[in-house]
């Protein structure tokens, strides 16, 4: 017994010799907020409690080849256990390979800083648009399982070219196809990134960005949307979208939508009734002097008005 | 297929909601399920390759399809009735052809054994029946001191899983009761009431006697967050199994009742958060369980007992306290150590037993699970008529390849691996389990690496079950499948003599490469003695009972108590003559060093993965193991009914893994194994070699004229080196909408 307190007692003093470079910025976020609007309710299950998806604090500090973000929770983060999720057996920690499974983290950043430059939509499943004056050029989407949401993302691309096309001349012929694909994966290299070096840490999760995507280090002075929402466990397959019924918006990418009352799958809200416009982001970072709750319930279903998230600034 | 209770409750489900308010919801979602399996064991009664059920059937062989359908049916914002009806593929092969078999299951109408009713349209396993499994209707009022309430199905995640946690894997839903929920103070307080009906395999002997529908578990939780760094909570359940009372004949005023088994278990848990790097996480666990002797019995047997709870009236402890230092020098280096004892008669019936992972160590490794060389059990008597396959049976269950990687472990003896394919991990009991791990985490740049060491000793640790006033012909502690094998048997707690230390030494490493290459290797070291019996007075027979030399032992027993004697379990062999050679039929157990156990186990890893395109994964893995093992010699004979292990273990396993998924079209995946190696055997000295006849080689499978010895029961164990390989693959296709 005596070893082992020797050998860790070892580790920990040598690990303190050695420690990491300091933070570019460092963003709070006040703790018991994460309720949205003030609205919503988690879902009614055992493994997603209050605080759970609680940010606190959001920072960055550079590393080697790129950014190092780190985002810290109220409560420790939830592994992937060894819960079976499929009738195959398919056990959990084997299918979440990056160490998280309950939420997901979108980080629009506005490198540019000219309002009106970039790109003002979140994305889908959102239901928010970013304020022209944080218009983003570059969005990092930390995602419990980042090849499968870049995946869905790209058929999102292509739809959306795809669309454009054929607002555009009535018709897509097949000779199209190369400017879909070739659009959509140029848009999906250059503007989404999805962090797949991930560790998590008790209360915090830290991921990469590589230099290569942000144009250098995060710095100060760009602006950041930094909005949490819940992560789905499996895609499914929409049957309403697939017989011509149902939403016919994008399809949400991994994330949890809403539901009056208290529900399992979704987030619950106190509303009497679903709207439409109501953003299922359950926290959110907020520039000075504004109040999460009265930014995210600012949208009207009449006029078809969406919430307008603003960026922070940490160098300001 | 069959309409069944499950189409009745859809209808009325659609019923209802169409004389619903306008607001009312139907939702349908659910998923199907393809499973393709294929081995070189061919075995072909089940589209699962494991249980112990018998007459269940397993098998790595066939292909077939599950269909899983949720209703969920919201009336307005506070009531909400859930339904699942579902197929399921235990038998359900696609060659049956919707359910085509003979009318008869050899004269037995459903359940039989009999291979002539696998594939049976009479078969509820095989005829594609759909079945309603659960119904969940979920209140939530609204009113201040109630935030839900529960009726119905229930996965009991919600609470502790040394406690009260998921039980069951397939349907997962399969416990039911009423739940009411609620909290106060902005949540910083809440509870939760609960009373389940009892399982009717809850209870002694995996059964909770005749007159079962009243029996249940009523628990109740109360957490309290007190601050952000600090929160308590707390869980006491009560469990009891009641029969009717047979000396109550005045049947006029009712009948009576009488308790057959009952179980309180209590837990304190502590949290204690002071900053994102410290992390402090305490449990204390009470136990009292009681069987009635004359409802639930008094004894099961010293050699292989099957119950989820000792008998008669014990009370135990079992703490558990992590301790979580997360980066504190922020360099990437992180700590967890965990402090954790489980008391030997702690009991509670409806903790995890399965899918709850209780401890921070990794523990055994599934690939050596059950006691013989090959993972199969009471072997050595050959092929056996409840054998799960058609054809000649084998006692070949998971395989040689065992299951996939470490397993997880469950405060409960009836950790529960039934239905599993090989690619699954699988749970492992830790009752009576006590020590600590320290498992450093380090994580930097593109480097991963982390360590284990635990240290575990056992509370079980004790000669003759710890009472050598009693005879250990009988027992109250269920032993399982016994504690011999390279890995011992996973819901295997106790022993009849155990001295036992185990150490475990983890290191693994990966890297990521920047083109999404990944690299990681892993060692692993198991260091284990027991020394079993391990005093002189518990030897069975006199010093110089058996003197040797054609030399007839003279049995006289030695007592280690008035009237008791292991000779009753370890006795004497006969003097036998084969080829001219004459001498004992196996060594007589004459020192207490006959049943010791010695084993030093190195693992090894190596695996490259990538994602190769945006929608499929790939991922190749080698793995060898090694281990020397001296688990007792002819005298011990692993418990008598099971193959004995000692000797030289070599193992591989080439794993290759992909997975391809396409978000809103189906996932589809698999998973290929090669496993070969061999066994060396190294049984001691001290008997004459016997050599298989045909009888002993077709009940076997050994070759003709191999050699061998025939143990106390008759059973066969070869002496022969064994060269194992097994090949099997597993793929699959799901659609969830």
């Amino acid at each position: 017994m005596r070893v082992i307190f020797y050998f860790f007692f070892t580790l920990l003093f040598c690990s303190s010799l050695f420690s990491n470079e300091k933070a570019i910025f460092t963003l709070p976020d006040p703790s018991g907020d994460d309720y949205g609007d003030r609205t919503l309710y988690y879902p009614m299950r055992d493994d997603m409690k209050q605080g759970d998806l609680d940010l606190i604090s959001f920072s960055a500090r550079p590393t080697e080849g790129g950014t190092l973000f780190e985002a810290t929770f109220a409560n420790k983060i939830r592994v992937p256990d060894a819960r079976a999720i499929d009738a195959g057996g398919m056990p959990m920690n084997r299918f979440f390979t990056q160490g998280f499974y309950t939420f997901n983290i979108d980080i629009y950043v506005d490198t540019d800083r000219v309002s009106g430059s970039g790109h003002t939509e979140t994305l889908p499943g959102r239901v928010a648009k970013i304020a022209p004056d944080s218009a983003w050029e570059r969005v990092i989407c930390l995602m419990p399982r980042p090849s499968d949401a870049q995946s869905m993302m790209k058929r999102i691309l292509k739809n959306r070219v795809e669309a454009e096309i054929r607002s555009k001349k009535g018709r897509v012929d097949p000779e199209d196809d190369a400017e879909i694909d070739g659009s959509s994966s140029r848009d999906l290299r250059d503007q989404y990134y999805f962090p797949t070096r991930v560790r998590v840490k008790g209360q915090k999760i830290e991921f990469f960005v590589p230099a290569s995507f942000l144009g250098g280090t995060a710095k100060r002075e760009w602006g950041y949307v930094v909005a949490v929402t819940g992560a789905v466990f499996e895609y499914k397959i929409d049957l309403g979208r697939l017989i011509g019924q149902g939403n016919k918006n994008e399809p949400p990418l991994f994330n949890l939508t809403i539901s009056t009352g208290v529900a399992r799958e979704n987030f619950g809200t106190r509303r009497r009734e679903e709207d439409r416009y109501q953003p299922p982001i359950i926290d959110l970072i907020v520039p000075d002097g504004m109040q999460q709750s009265e930014i995210l319930r600012d949208y009207d279903v009449n006029t078809g008005r969406e919430v307008q998230l603003s960026g922070v600034v940490p160098g300001h | 297929m069959r309409i069944s209770k499950g189409m009745i409750w859809l209808l009325a489900a659609v019923a209802i909601l169409m004389a619903a308010p306008a607001y009312a919801q139907l939702t349908f979602d659910g998923n199907v399920y393809t499973k393709f399996l294929w081995g070189t064991d061919r075995l072909a009664s089940a589209l699962y390759a494991f249980t112990t059920i018998p007459g269940e059937g397993l098998g790595d062989q066939g292909q077939g399809s599950q269909f899983e359908f949720y209703i969920r049916a919201k009336f307005g914002r506070k009531v909400e009735l859930r339904t699942t009806i579902q197929s399921r593929f235990l038998r359900n092969f696609w060659t049956n052809g919707g359910g085509f078999g003979p009318p008869f299951c050899g004269g037995q109408l459903f359940g039989s054994n009999s291979t002539e009713c696998v594939s049976s349209e009479w078969d509820p396993r095989s005829n594609q029946y759909v079945k309603l499994r659960g119904v969940q209707m979920v209140l939530t009022p609204g009113y201040k001191w109630l935030d839900s309430a529960v009726i119905g199905e229930n996965d009991l995640g919600q609470y502790d899983p040394v406690v009260i946690g998921r039980i069951r894997y397939i349907d997962r839903f399969n416990a039911a009761g009423i739940q009411l929920s609620g909290s106060a103070n902005n949540r910083q307080f809440t509870w939760d009431l609960i009373r389940i009906s009892l399982l009717r395999n809850l209870g002694p002997f995996f059964n909770t006697g005749q007159f079962q529908p009243a029996d249940g578990t009523w628990a109740f939780q109360p957490k309290l967050k007190i601050n952000p760094m600090f929160d308590v909570g707390a869980l006491i359940s009560y469990t009891r199994d009641i029969e009717l009372d047979t000396a109550d004949f005045d049947t006029d005023n009712g009948r009576d009742i009488k308790t057959r088994f009952r179980n309180t278990v209590g837990a304190l848990k502590v949290g204690i958060h002071p900053s994102p790097i410290f992390d402090v996480n305490a449990a204390a666990y009470f136990s009292n369980s009681k069987a009635d002797p004359v409802l639930a019995g008094t004894s099961l047997s010293s050699n292989t007992g099957f119950s989820p709870t000792p008998l008669g009236s014990l009370s135990d402890q079992s703490f558990r306290v992590n301790v979580d230092i997360n980066d504190p020098f922020q360099n990437g280096l992180s700590f967890n150590v965990e402090y954790f004892n489980f008391g030997k008669d702690y009991v509670s019936l409806w903790a995890a037993r399965r899918e709850s992972d209780v401890l921070l160590t990794e523990g055994f490794d599934a690939t050596f699970v059950q006691p013989g060389p090959s993972n199969a059990t009471f072997a050595v008597f050959g092929g056996s008529a409840d054998a799960p396959q058609p054809g000649n049976p084998t006692r070949t269950t998971i395989g040689y390849g065992g299951w996939s990687g470490p397993t997880i472990q469950v405060a409960s003896l009836q950790a529960d691996n039934d239905f599993t394919d090989f690619d699954e991990s699988i749970a492992e009991t830790v009752i009576g389990w006590k020590g600590i791990t320290v498992k450093p985490v380090y994580g930097s740049g593109n480097w991963d690496i982390t360590g284990e060491y635990t240290y575990l000793d056992y509370n079980t640790n004790w000669q003759a079950f710890d009472d050598p006033s009693k005879s250990i012909n009988s027992t109250i502690y269920p032993i399982m499948e016994g504690d011999t094998g390279v890995g011992h048997n996973y819901r295997n707690a106790y022993s009849i003599f155990r001295e036992r230390t185990t150490q475990f030494l983890v290191g693994r490493a990966k890297y990521s490469f920047a083109n999404g290459v990944e690299m990681w290797g892993k060692y692993k070291h198991i260091d284990e003695t027991d020394d079993r019996l391990n005093e002189a007075r518990f030897l069975p027979f006199q010093p110089g009972d058996c003197p040797g030399g054609g030399v007839a032992c003279a049995n006289v027993r030695n007592e280690y108590s008035s009237g008791n004697s292991t000779a009753d379990l370890y006795g004497n062999p006969p003097v036998i003559t084969v080829n001219g050679v004459t001498g004992y039929q196996w060594k007589p157990f004459d020192s207490i060093t006959d049943d010791n156990r010695d084993l030093s186990y190195h693992m090894i890893q190596f695996g490259v993965g990538k994602q190769l395109t945006s929608d499929f994964n790939g991922s190749l893995v080698y793995e060898r193991y090694n281990a020397d093992l001296l688990d007792g010699n002819t005298a011990f004979q692993a418990n008598q009914l099971h193959e004995m292990a000692s000797g030289t273990h070599h193992k591989n396993k080439l794993i290759v893994v992909g997975r391809y998924v396409l978000p809103g079209l189906p996932e589809a995946g698999f998973q290929y194994e090669y496993n070969w190696g061999d066994f060396e055997p190294d049984f001691g000295g001290g008997f004459v070699t016997q050599f298989a006849d045909l009888a002993t080689a077709t009940n076997n499978r050994v070759p003709l004229g191999s050699p061998g010895f025939r143990g106390r029961f008759g059973g066969w164990n070869s002496l022969a080196k064994r060269d194992f390989s097994q090949q099997r693959l597993k793929g699959y296709m799901k659609i969830i909408f």
